[in-house]
This record gives C-alpha cells, structure tokens and sequence, in this order.
C-alpha cells in the first residue's frame, strides 16, 4: 500500500524509507518489513505495559482522570484503552507475518478479505483513511507562530502543512475560494460578553457553550481504588462546577481562591490530619471554573472525609464575610501584581496562548480584560 | 542571476498589484548555479496591514539554490499563486474593514474545513499585547552579527521601494515605541506549534482514539534515533497524539523551521544530508581547543 512520502504523520513509510536508505541497493525488503513489525509491536506493548502500570500514578489522580472522561468528549478509561488494545484486534505475531505480505494488496483486496484484521492492519487502514482519503473525514489544521517568523512566512508554512496533509490537491479548495467562505461566515461586531474578546473567536465557540458537560443535579462516583488491595489510600475529590464565568467573576474567583485554599489546607491537613495530599482551590477546567478539594489519605473513609468537607463550606463563607478591608486591598495588589507581570521566556508565552487554542477558548485578551477590571470595576461586562 | 545574493538583494519583488489583487512577480527566467533541491521562500509585507489598498507593499524573496529550470519553474509558480492569495487575502480584509494589525512576532491561523480548508481566521489583534511583551524582551537578544547585516538589507530594500505614505506609516511605528526597524519581534528563537490536523469521524471513535495513541508511540520510536543530532543544536521537536488529533511542537533558530516541519508531513522531504553538510561545516570553522599539556 502506497502511503506517499513519508513523515511522522506517515511512520510506516518513514522507517521504510529509511531503512532502505541505510541498506542502499542491498536492501532486503522481507528483512525491513519484518523489523516493522517489531518495531511497531514494541510500540504496543509499551503502550500495555503504561496502561498496566497503575501504580505509577496516585490515587487521587486516577480519580482525576475519571472525572475527565466524565465530563469530556472524546475520553476514554485506562480500561477501555487496555481492553481493545489488548483484545480488540487480534494481533499475534504470528498473523502479522503472514498479514505482512499484504503490505502490497490494494485496497480492495483488503476490503474483501473476511479475516480477523491485525492491530497492525488496522493501524495501516487508520493511516490511508485519515492522511490519504480526505473524502472519509474532516480535517482541521490549526497553528500558531509565535518568534521572528513574519506573518507571510508563517502563512507559506501554513500553506505547505496544508499542501503535504492533502493527499490529492484536487480536493483542497484554492486559497481564493476558501477566502470566499470566510467572507460569507456572519462574523458578530459586537457583543456584551468579553470573556471572548475577538470578533472571529465568536465564529467558533459561543460564549455559553460549556466546553465541560454541564452537571444540572449532584453527580456521585465511587470507584474501588485501582492500585489494588497493596494500597490503603482512599481518595475524594469534590468538584463544584462555576460555569462560564465572566470578567467581574474571574477576578472574583481568584480573589476567593487566594483565600480559601489555605483555609482548606489547614481544616483538613493540620486540623484533622486526613492525609499528606490535601489541597482546594478554584481552578479552571476548559472554559469552566471549579472550586475543588481534594483529599488523599488512610486516615478517614470517603464518607468520614466528605462529612468534614461539609462541615468545611460554611467555614469558607465565614472566610469571606470576616474579610477585613486592609487583607482584601493587600490581596487585590498581590493579584494585580500577578496579573501584570509578564511571560518569562518565549516558551512560557507560547504556551499561554497555544493552551488557550488547543482549549478552544479562544480568550486571548482575557488578562487584559481582568487587568483592566482592577482598574474600572464599574466596567459592563 | 538568481542566487542567494540576488534573493538577499530583492530579486523577486511582488510592488505591482493589480486592480483584481492579483500581482505581478519578477523572477528572472534562467537560473544558474543550480546545485540541489532546496527550495527556500520568505517574505516580508509592509508593517502594517491597516494602510490603505494603494500601499500595500509586499516582497517576496526566492531562493531556488539548486533546482533545474522546470523545477525553478514551478516553484514560481507556486510563490506566485501564494502571494496572490496573500495579498487578496488582506485586501479583502481592507474591504471588510477588518482591523487587521500586522504582527510580526506572533502569527495564528486556524483552517478548518472538509477535506480541506474553508476558513482562515486572523487573531493578530489578540496577540498585539503579548507581542509587544516580549520583542522588548527580544530586541535584546538578537545580536549575532549576520543577521543584523540581513536586517539591514532588508530594510534598505525596503525604503527604496516605500511610497512616501509607507515610510510615513513606518514613522509611526516608530513613534509608538516599536523596534527600530518597524518590526515588532526580533526574536531568534521561535516555537511553531501546528496541531491536531486530523479530527475523525469514524463509525467507532474508540478505535480513532487508540489508533492515535498508537501512532504517537510508533512515530516517536520510528524518529526518535533521527532526532538525536538535533536536540544536541539546541532544536526541539515534539509529536504527540492527544484526544482530538495531533500536536507537534518546534521549537529553536527560525531559519530551520520549514527544515523541520518535513518531519511530520508525508509529502515532505527531508533533505538530511544538506543538514550534516552544514553541521561538518560548522564543526570545521570552530577552532579546536588546545590541550593543556
């Protein structure tokens, strides 16, 4: 199977290509293939070995990744992932090396054949149909510059990422017509809400479009600690989901945050001694904001735990209501002061806006939007 | 001719548009010199991209070092086709009066579409702040002496051919506190971060899901013994899959990014002898220390 020059999108032509570089005229082609498979099967069991290894990750983080695949598209469980891996395909070594000769059937000899596809033939089909048959899916290419490549240069390296991901140019639209479109796409000049500053970022996500499923009632999950009977820790995390805040809401939630987390910290660490990994705070989960306490420990059950969390709330209005107006300026600067300081390297930079793509939030002007908050309170968000 | 001194000198000049956006490139037709197959492209529109249709200026510089005369050819081809798309790109921006401000330091493009791409978005506006942040950081950090000399090239090219408004335009620039030479970012380091081309829609998306995981394995232990040399020069790269696509990251000198971006694409080419060729250079100009006896 044909699947042109190869790249790191392309791996199985990369090492083919560069195997028979290495080999030049000699090239033992059975030998090459042969040694992709290993390769590729090496691959797969690390990837086994990661997800059976549960003991590399906390209690309290695995709790953390179920609570993603909860509330996220597109999450799956360490299960899930280990169950087809390892029992999905049926992938012997041994089917592999007869599969291997189809390297070189088309795509309808595969498409007839009835047989028990391999993972590895399944990884094949993934990649033809993903990079080479751009009729079966929708393709997306985002990217972000940021250093001394000017905006035409960057557009040209656009221009070829999107030329090299096309398997055939015929199906791309030319640069014109895709100018076409965009001019036809309502972009909204103006609209209350500065939680997404741009105008274009409007063209993409609606400012109350919960990026995190949206809880309506009290959501309870137990799950039995995976680690196994080799370890004592329980875990609870409570999560209270904010919703898209606003500019006022943002300052204000950095605010609370400033001072509940040391409130949580010494309730149920130095107080109740529940465990050595307590921590709480607001923080933000895609484009929502949560206030989370986290608790890991074998002093107390889950149910012991979460009646001291109970008992906590009330402690943390208190925290507010007896905020003294010198501690609240104090922190207000403090915050500020935070605020406008500046990336510390590019890379820094980079990722502060890369995440925000990648997030789909697309709040580029945010900070600036909460700075000059500080300033101008009265401000209609 | 048509060589790396003609490219540096403006040899391809794109100061003609016409009424319809298109433009007119002057490449000359016979090229000498050809010794390899690298085809080099950069480009540098007028500072800002709020002055009017009328001055818009932009030039592009090509370098075809070693291709034969068809290849040349259609590499002009396709520079060409390129800056007309360009430039009816921002015009047509002008049009909508877009406040679309040229940032040179930071650049975002997000296409997306169906078996292709249907949207181009600008979020310039959004970077102008964080830009401005870090080329006062920059400015300090761009002191090697052959690219102050490119600069300088550049900018005289430049002024030749500004119209009295642009230099005007430039002026203002320069008023507002930006760099000396018009340009908001000097930086010499650069981080590219194009990611999740591929978004699936496949009858089973769990399958998608570990066949992507299985592809960032594959292709990180495929490339990885290929990568080696360059983390040694100072030149990140990273793939990986995640939830929705893919994410790759470069990172180091601005003039090896189109280089790298060849790792990731199929369709590319990666020209690894040119770079070695470079490197054993590189190795002979360094004097060698002297031991101490």
């Amino acid at each position: 199977m044909e699947l042109g020059v190869p790249g790191a999108l392309n791996p199985i032509g990369f090492y083919m290509q560069k195997k028979q570089e290495d080999a030049g005229e000699d090239a033992d082609m059975e030998e090459i293939k042969k040694n992709l498979l290993s390769t590729f099967y090496f691959s797969v069991r690390k990837i086994i070995d990661d997800l059976e290894d549960v003991s590399s990750k906390m209690v309290y983080e695995h709790a953390l990744g179920k609570y993603k695949v909860l509330t996220e598209t597109n999450q799956y469980t360490r299960e899930e992932y280990l169950n087809l891996v390892k029992n999905g395909f049926s992938n012997s070594e041994d089917e592999d090396f007869a599969a291997r000769k189809s390297l070189g059937l088309t795509e309808e000899d595969e498409q007839s054949s009835n047989t028990k596809r391999s993972l590895f033939l399944y990884f094949q089909q993934y990649l033809r149909d993903t990079f080479m048959d751009s009729s079966r899916h929708t393709l997306k290419l985002t990217s972000y510059y940021l250093g001394n490549i000017d905006k035409l240069r960057a557009y040209a390296m656009t221009q070829k990422m999107k030329s090299y991901i096309s398997a055939n140019e015929k199906n791309f639209e030319s640069a014109n017509q895709m100018l076409q479109v965009q001019k036809s796409l309502p972009v909204q000049k103006a609209s209350p809400s500065i939680l997404l500053s741009s105008a274009q970022a409007k063209l993409f996500v609606p400012a109350t479009r919960h990026l995190v499923l949206n809880i309506e009632k009290p959501i309870e999950v137990r799950l039995r600690n995976p680690i196994g009977a080799k370890d004592d820790n329980h875990a609870v995390v409570n999560l209270y989901q904010w919703g898209i805040p606003t500019v006022k809401e943002r300052v204000e939630l950095a605010l609370l945050s400033n001072l509940v987390d040391r409130k949580i910290f010494d309730f149920l660490r130095t107080d109740h001694q529940l465990g050595y990994i307590v921590s709480g705070g607001v923080r933000p989960h895609l484009n929502v904001a949560e206030l989370y306490i986290l608790v890991q420990g074998v002093k107390s059950t889950p149910f012991g735990v979460e009646k001291l969390i109970d008992e906590l709330i009330p402690l943390l209005r208190d925290i507010v209501n007896d905020l003294e107006e010198d501690d609240f300026e104090k922190r207000r600067v403090a915050l500020l002061t935070n605020l406008k300081k500046p990336a510390s390297n590019q890379n820094e930079q980079a990722h502060a806006v890369w995440n925000k793509v990648w997030d789909e939030d697309y709040c580029f002007g945010l900070k600036a939007s909460i700075t000059r908050f500080f300033y101008n309170p009265s401000q209609n968000d | 001719m048509f060589d790396a001194a003609a490219v540096k000198a403006g040899a391809v000049d794109l100061s003609e548009t016409n009424k319809d956006g298109s433009a007119k490139i002057h490449v000359p037709e016979k090229l000498d010199n050809a010794a390899g197959d690298e085809i080099y492209f950069s480009g540098m529109p007028s500072q800002n991209m709020r002055v009017p249709k009328a001055q818009i200026f932009y030039k592009l510089q090509i370098m075809v070092p070693g291709a034969d005369l068809a290849r040349a050819q259609q590499a002009k081809n396709t520079m060409a086709d390129l800056a007309k798309s360009t430039i009816s790109f921002f015009e047509k921006q002008e049009e909508e009066k877009e406040t679309l401000q040229f940032q040179e330091g930071s650049n975002y493009f997000n296409l997306e579409g169906r078996a292709g791409i249907l949207d181009v978005v600008d979020f310039s506006d959004d970077f102008s702040e964080a830009g401005r942040s870090l080329a006062e950081k920059s400015e300090f950090e761009n002191d090697s002496e052959d690219d102050d000399k490119e600069v300088d090239m550049k900018d005289a090219d430049r002024e030749e051919a500004m119209s009295d408004d642009d230099k005007k335009q430039q002026v203002t620039c320069l008023a507002n506190g930006e760099t000396k030479s018009g340009e908001k970012c000097t930086a010499n380091l650069v981080s590219v971060a194009p990611a999740k081309p591929i978004a699936g829609s496949y009858e089973n998306e769990m399958i998608v899901a570990v066949m992507r995981r299985v592809h960032g394995y594959f292709a990180n232990q495929v490339i990885e013994e290929h990568l080696d040399d360059f983390s040694s020069c100072g030149l990140g790269f990273g793939f990986s899959s995640s939830t929705e696509g893919y994410q790759m990251h470069l990172s180091g000198f601005d003039e090896h990014q189109e280089k790298f971006q060849t790792f990731w694409f199929p369709g590319s080419n990666f020209d690894q002898k040119f770079f070695f060729k470079q490197k054993k250079k590189q190795k002979k100009k360094a004097p060698r220390k002297k031991s101490k006896i």
